[in-house]
């Protein structure tokens, strides 16, 4: 009898900890004034927000930028957050708008080929120097599809980095986009079909 | 890959959209069509260039730091949870505020007669008084009368005076007007005596009445007379041709206002 009602305190005590830690009450935490939750949620999902804002912009101050906005505007409209969605949907949804603002867009492509630079002594200086040749060819076209990439549009390019690049399932993507699964494939189909048509010259001409 | 009939299979195909099944049995639609296994190859080595970008990314720098300063200088604090049905109470009655002051500022000037309170502090009763006849004194002669009269009293004579009127009295006595010749001595003998009326001032003997008499009422506020009270008394009409005794207009007496054309 004790030893039953030791183990269901101590389940309690787990399952009270576990809720403790979970997201939805962090931010509840920092809703209310508890900064060192919302730097807790920082520290948990920083660098899946940095990583979806490097594939936007392939820009490493840029992306930091972008991660910085975000996180400052998730702390502002915490009171916003509803429950039904998972934190990481709200935060890449945050990320997502962000990512669309033309300002921010069109500064990225003026820097665009500084980055195309730094790729071209990247590609100079890595690689498996075993075979240089498929090195080359390798190299050629991950930075043809990384071009492509930065080309789509941008409802495209956030289809592509959400499904192929970040892995996310389709019920994830259709509540950052605010739409149905379905509507979802059908918006990762038309992207990959534009990627498609984009890399399929370049490769072409390797 | 144009050529393909269905690209976007070929697009689920490359980037394991489909199921297993439906994997092998695509595949194994497309063992005879080359160009279509070119294009899965292309599409399959998109794929896999997509996987190897994937995990291209240079170290973040961004601190805890950095976002506190951030969030410091934005002046962000953490907003509290909002109450949005609150504004659905505050707007019907900021609206019902605005329209009260309005109303009140519009139509606050009542348009009612004021109340004169007595001086005293008393309730101001309200009294009616009632029809004074004036009885014309004695010694009121023609020529008096005659000489008394002047155009501007043709127009007052030809108007019904006022009979009864209900007006609030103060402590103060009402004020009288008293036009003409008439003593403030005849008036309260005339009171007094309260049998005598006009018309039988004009069956003792005075054929044309004085103007003046017949125009003394008593003072009674603005818009108290009462509606549809038609003056009994005769009516007095000064004539624009003067006497030739006299060298006074003469008057003529109606005792049936309906046939007398005021202005006229």
């Amino acid at each position: 009898m004790m030893a039953r009602t030791l183990a269901m305190s101590l389940r309690t005590a787990i399952s009270t900890k576990i809720d403790d830690d979970s997201d939805e009450s962090l931010v509840k935490r920092a809703r209310d004034g508890d900064y060192a939750a919302f730097e807790q949620l920082f520290d948990r999902h920083r660098l899946m927000v940095y990583r979806f804002a490097y594939q936007m912009s392939h820009k490493r101050d840029d992306a930091e930028d972008l991660v910085q906005e975000a996180f400052v505007r998730a702390y502002q409209n915490l009171h916003r957050y509803r429950d039904e969605a998972k934190f990481t949907t709200w935060l890449l949804r945050i990320v997502s708008n962000l990512g669309t603002d033309q300002a921010r867009m069109s500064t990225r492509r003026t820097n665009l080929e500084q980055k195309e630079a730094q790729g071209a002594l990247d590609w100079m200086t890595v690689g498996n120097f075993e075979n240089p040749i498929a090195n080359l060819e390798q190299e050629s076209r991950q930075n043809i599809l990384r071009k492509a990439i930065l080309g789509l549009p941008d409802h495209h390019r956030q289809m592509i980095i959400m499904r192929d690049l970040e892995e996310k399932e389709y019920d994830e993507i259709a509540e950052i986009c605010n739409c149905s699964v379905g509507g979802a494939k059908l918006r990762v189909l038309r992207a990959r079909r534009a990627l498609r048509d984009r890399v399929a010259p370049m490769l072409g001409e390797l | 890959m144009k050529n393909w009939k269905n690209d976007d299979e070929l697009l689920n195909l490359a980037f394991g959209e489909l199921s297993d099944r439906d994997s092998q049995a695509l595949e194994a639609k497309l063992l005879g069509d080359s160009s279509a296994q070119k294009e899965l190859d292309l599409l399959r080595t998109l794929r896999s260039d997509m996987i190897a970008i994937r995990d291209d990314i240079p170290e973040m720098q961004f601190s805890k730091e950095r976002l506190r300063e951030a969030i410091l200088s934005s002046g962000a604090k953490p907003a509290r949870q909002s109450f949005p049905w609150l504004n659905w109470v505050l707007g019907p009655a900021a609206l019902a505020s605005v329209a009260a002051l309005a109303f009140v500022m519009t139509k606050g000037v009542s348009n009612r007669e004021p109340v004169i309170v007595a001086s005293n502090g008393k309730p101001a009763v309200e009294q009616v008084i009632p029809k004074v006849n004036i009885k014309a004194p004695a010694g009121l002669t023609e020529e008096r009368v005659a000489s008394a009269s002047s155009p501007s009293t043709s127009s007052e004579l030809s108007q019904p005076s006022v009979t009864e009127a209900a007006v609030r009295r103060t402590s103060k006595p009402a004020k009288k007007r008293i036009r003409g010749r008439a003593s403030l001595e005849n008036l309260v003998a005339s009171r007094s005596d309260g049998t005598s009326s006009a018309s039988t001032m004009m069956s003792e003997g005075v054929k044309s009445t004085s103007a003046d008499a017949a125009t003394m009422t008593l003072a009674a506020p603005a818009g108290s007379a009462i509606p549809g009270v038609v003056d009994t008394a005769p009516i007095i009409l000064i004539d624009a041709n003067t006497d030739s005794g006299a060298g006074a207009p003469t008057a003529t007496e109606v005792s049936n206002p309906s046939n007398v054309a005021i202005g006229g």
